[in-house]
């Protein structure tokens, strides 16, 4: 048969099979005539090739299709059988076998991802089909599903003549019309098959899935039948509007129905496994990479930013640099710039915590962001650090115009500024900082410091602020709380609240603003006149009606100092009348002191001729005038209107007063016992001091050195959660000692931040009353606190408490810095108890620095002096330093902190020329110098010692 | 300060009009009793920016609501950047099939 001898165990179809792999047959071959030696050489082979199929019976042609079949080698399987069915023609036998061998043939190519070549080998099997009455149910599905032309839909219609529809077959149609968009090879089905008929619905659905409107498309297909072979197609509409409205559950399960045939298949499991994936994950971002169009935004922002906060925490700056960039062009690849901004405004919270040094910071934000722009965050962050006023000059002059080009809200970003560096003076609270920062000329201007005005900076700078944008009602409440300690600073308040008048016609503020600077100029007369306008503007304002009658009270206590009685009943009564709850405590003490000391007075029994008289005929008199006043009264109100009678009777003369006194102490200590049940809250409002402007109305605004005198546990009653804010309000000298028997017993029962913010309020109360005069206490409970949360509470009640302290404590405080502070120690920076350091004092009678630190007072004539000292003995001078070191409490301290001492100290300008030249004229080469620790080398060079510049990759 | 226009999803230059349409939308899809930590957000973003004044003040020195910690705010800043849903096309998804065939 075979010229090819075979080995006995090999069949004919196995060598055949051999010979097509070799070789395979193709028609060109045939007709080769060229006479080459290769031509020869491959002709000779191909007539090896071809003479076994030539020989072999239909039957082992047939069985050696079948076999390549079985082997997975569908091409040659074809091949063969096509041979066959050409040489002896198309056979019952044959046919279903050729059928299946294109079929399997098309399968691998789909399989291979090579859609195109698995159609055009699947519509070869098309000629085949033209009569269907042999072909079985699964021959038609698999048919179908590979052949997305016409031919599957002719195909099937034919089919369904002679045999049942095939749901399976029908969802495959269903799939390619969706796929293909081919609607009209619908027009090859039968009308007796309904998905001709479903098409016309999903067609203008799909139109509507092309806009990506998922859910009117849904709305459309719910005419489908539940069994239609598009289901799948209202399935995934389903799922998918059920994702867009964030209903998670309801499109997994949608999705989950979806057959594996489905076109859209791939996509269906990608989402439902997505779905089920926790947010926010690696696992989630790498699922939703897959489906890249279902999103917007950065998918790995979350580890990116994590990534971030760590190399934040490990203060590594080039890891925060790259991972900035890396965050802001995914998130933002058309313009990562304000990202990157934004980025580097988060990072600053890590310099202020410590984390990042400030030097590495100014390179990273130089790092990022283009010169200007870098220099103009940089100078808004600086502001709140260190020199506002010379930071928000430099920003207004340097950066404001191109920050905000548009006139009118250059003017208003030019006011913020200037509100923002007055604000952050408030909240620290040390206004003489103001005063004393020294601003460079061409700042001035943009910050409203005229020369040669006696106005308090705080005051000209928010004035500016104001005139700039006049609609700042924020500016005006900002001005309105200022201090202005001078005439020529209520003035400027005065202008700038008229104007206010005027901007805002119907806000009473501004009149009640002003009523207050009128007291303080004890203008009386103008306040009157102005709350009257308050009145009109705002009748039912509690604030305004509270303020009238504190205007009431004050001219009625005025009248009362001049025993102008007959005047001073009326303004009482009218005060009365205005039914002002805040006042009603104290319009009840000033008619009740009336009563007592006004010989007029209708309560009073009072005989003329001098003979021995009682103000009352007897204490059920004076009782019955004292139960009506407080009857009025909550049980609050009426302990505060006693707390600030009882003073006021002390202060004034009278009949019968010790006993009055008596009787009303008596009436304090019972009305206190019986609120022992007295909330918290409620207590912090009892022992609140009047506001300043009842300073004219009674002796005593502060009632809570009376209340603590006669109930020593009411300040036990207040909880650990509020009982700061009361220390705060009631500190003074007076109080100190019940605040301290207070906080000492809380401190037996508290634990964590309870313990050490009651630890701290110790010590501040302890330096106030001078019991301590040393910070070391402070630097105790500092070293113990490592969590940011509860060092920055420290650091806002550090704040708060400042208020209370002087000189240097109070400058402590509210930086939260507890070294000695610049100006405090008189031998700040050369305390030395040797006698040979004569070298540095020119005149004996007359150290230079005596009083005072050398940068304070240093005469520019003695600089090149002191250069000169230094540099014929540097060991003693390097000595010196670490000395200096020491007494500024800096061993040990991180580098920032060294470099903030010296920056405070260099801001003097003869200093910082000192440093300077001290830096340059000796060498850090120097054995002497190179000897230095390093806080020492830091603080006369500005840097550590060693430190290299790191190249930019 | 970015983040109050992320979290409200509006850009850097919307109107007054504009911040306060998109707020009122957001608080009737999350109302204080159903989300109240997001109507929380959501009504500090709207408060920092809702006018000029306070656009500006935000861009020059942030919105003063921000937590102290930076661990705090990156954490908000990956939430207001978490990719957001987009409508996605039929034809897009039959873009993404054959990326979600490979294993």
């Amino acid at each position: 048969m075979a010229a090819i001898a075979a080995p006995a165990s090999r069949s004919a179809a196995g060598i055949l099979l051999e010979n097509i792999h070799a070789r395979p047959y193709t028609a060109g071959e045939c007709n080769f005539t060229n006479g080459s030696a290769m031509g020869k050489k491959k002709k000779k082979k191909k007539k090896q090739a071809s003479k076994p199929l030539q020989d072999l019976t239909p039957a082992q042609l047939l069985q050696a299709g079948e076999a390549a079949l079985r082997s997975d080698t569908p091409k040659a399987a074809v091949d063969v059988l096509r041979f066959a069915a050409k040489k002896h023609g198309l056979t019952p036998e044959l046919k279903p076998c050729l059928l299946r061998a294109h079929l399997s043939h098309a399968a691998q190519l789909k399989r291979q991802g090579l859609a195109g070549g698995a159609a055009a080998a699947a519509g070869q099997a098309e000629p085949l089909l033209e009569d269907v009455s042999w072909l079985t149910e699964a021959d038609l599905v698999d048919y179908i599903s590979l052949d997305p032309g016409a031919g599957a839909f002719s195909t099937y219609t034919r089919y369904v003549r002679y045999y049942q529809r095939v749901p399976e077959a029908e969802a495959h149609l269903a799939g390619h019309l969706f796929r293909s968009r081919r609607w009209a090879l619908a027009d090859h089905l039968d009308r007796t098959v309904p998905l001709k008929a479903e098409v016309d619905i999903v067609e203008p659905a799909v139109d509507l899935m092309d806009q990506a409107n998922w859910e009117t498309a849904l709305a459309g297909l719910q005419r489908l039948p539940r069994r239609s072979p598009f289901a799948p197609v209202r399935l995934l509409c389903r799922a998918m509007s059920a994702f867009y409205a964030g209903n998670d559950g309801e499109a997994a399960r949608a999705l989950g129905m979806i057959p594996d045939h489905f076109p859209l298949a791939g996509v269906s499991a990608c989402l439902a496994a997505l779905l089920s994936t926790p947010t926010g994950t690696d696992a989630w971002a790498a699922a939703a990479s897959r489906l890249p169009l279902l999103w917007k935004g950065p998918i790995h922002i979350r580890a990116d930013v994590q990534a971030l906060t760590r190399r934040l925490d490990r203060g590594d700056v080039h890891g925060a640099a790259s991972q900035m960039r890396r965050i802001a062009r995914s998130a933002a690849p058309e313009n990562p710039r304000p990202l990157l901004a934004l980025l580097l405004q988060i990072a600053w919270r890590a310099v202020l915590a410590d984390k990042l040094d400030r030097d590495d910071y100014l390179k990273l934000a130089s790092a990022l962001l283009p010169g200007s722009q870098a220099e103009s965050l940089l100078e808004r962050l600086m502001m709140s650090l260190h020199m506002p006023l010379t930071h928000a000059g430099k920003y207004i002059t340097s950066h404001l115009a191109a920050d905000f080009p548009d006139p009118a809200e250059q003017g208003i970003a030019h006011a913020t500024v200037l509100l923002h560096v007055v604000s952050l003076f408030r909240r620290i609270g040390l206004w003489e900082e103001v005063e004393e920062e020294p601003v460079p000329g061409p700042f001035r201007d943009a910050l409203g410091l005229a020369s040669g005005t006696d106005v308090d900076r705080a005051v000209a700078i928010t004035a500016k602020a104001l005139r700039l944008d006049p609609g700042n009602r924020s500016g005006y409440h900002l001005l309105a709380e200022l201090p202005r300690p001078g005439r020529p600073d209520r003035k400027t308040v005065e202008a700038a609240l008229l104007e206010m008048m005027e901007t805002f016609p119907d806000d009473p503020f501004p009149c009640l603003a002003l009523a207050s600077v009128y007291y303080e100029n004890n203008a009386f007369r103008k306040a009157e006149h102005i709350l009257e306008e308050a009145l009109r503007r705002a009748p039912h304002d509690h604030r305004v009606i509270d303020k009238h009658a504190l205007s009431l009270l004050i001219s009625a206590e005025k009248n009362i100092r001049r025993e102008k009685f007959h005047l001073a009943g009326p303004d009482i009564d009218r005060a009365g009348t205005l039914e002002s709850r805040g006042a009603a405590p104290y319009i009840a003490a000033k008619r009740t002191l009336l009563a007592l000391i006004n010989p007029l007075s209708p309560d009073a029994v009072l005989r003329q001729e001098g003979a021995q008289m009682s103000l009352f005929g007897d204490e059920i008199d004076f009782t019955a005038v004292l139960d009506r006043e407080l009857s009025a009264l909550s049980p609050t109100d009426r302990l505060r209107m006693l707390a600030f009678l009882i003073p006021d009777l002390e202060a004034a003369s009278f009949s019968q007063k010790k006993s009055i006194l008596k009787l009303l102490t008596r009436r304090l200590k019972a009305d206190l016992k019986a609120a022992e049940g007295m909330p918290g809250q409620e207590i912090v409002r009892l022992i609140s001091p009047l506001e300043k402007d009842y300073s004219t109305v009674f002796h005593q605004r502060e009632p809570a050195p009376l209340f603590l005198k006669h109930d020593k546990q009411l300040l036990a009653r207040i909880p650990n959660e509020t009982v700061v804010d009361a220390y705060d309000i009631i500190m003074a000298p007076e109080t100190l000692a019940s605040i301290q028997r207070d906080i000492r017993r809380r401190l037996k029962q508290a634990g964590g931040k309870d313990e050490i913010i009651l630890a701290f309020c110790l010590a501040v109360v302890r330096r106030l009353s001078g019991e301590s005069a040393s910070y070391a206490p402070f630097h105790d409970i500092l070293d113990q606190v490592h969590d940011t949360d509860v060092k920055e509470a420290l650091r806002r009640l550090s704040r708060r408490f400042s208020r209370h302290a002087t000189g240097s404590l109070r400058h402590a405080l509210a930086h939260f810095h507890f070294g000695p502070a610049p100006g405090e120690d008189p031998q700040f920076l050369f305390d030395d108890d040797e006698d040979d350091d004569d070298l540095f004092y020119f005149d004996e009678e007359e150290a230079p620095w005596e009083g005072g630190p050398p940068g304070m007072d240093l005469s520019p004539e003695l600089v090149p002096i002191f250069l000169e000292q230094a540099k014929a003995d540097p060991g003693l001078f390097a000595e010196m330093m670490e000395q200096a070191v020491d007494n500024m409490d800096l061993r040990g301290a991180p580098d920032r902190e060294i470099k903030e001492v010296r920056g405070m100290m260099t801001a003097v300008p003869e200093v910082h020329d000192l440093f300077d030249q001290l830096a340059r004229g000796l060498d850090p080469a120097l054995p002497e110098m190179a000897g230095m620790s390093r806080e020492a080398r830091i603080f006369l060079y500005g840097r550590s010692p060693g430190k290299k510049t790191r190249k930019r990759r | 300060m970015l983040i109050p226009y992320l979290l409200l999803g509006i850009s850097s230059d919307a109107t007054d009009a504009e911040i306060r349409s998109r707020y009122l939308a957001l608080v009737k899809q999350y109302p204080p009793e159903s989300a109240p930590e997001r109507f929380q957000r959501i009504t500090e973003a709207y408060e920092s920016i809702r006018s000029q004044r306070r656009r500006i003040s935000a861009r020059l020195f942030g919105t003063g609501a921000e937590s102290e910690s930076y661990a705090d705010q990156l954490a908000l800043l990956a939430e207001t950047l978490t990719p957001r849903r987009r409508r996605a096309t039929l034809q897009e998804l039959f873009d993404m099939e054959p990326q979600c065939l490979k294993k």
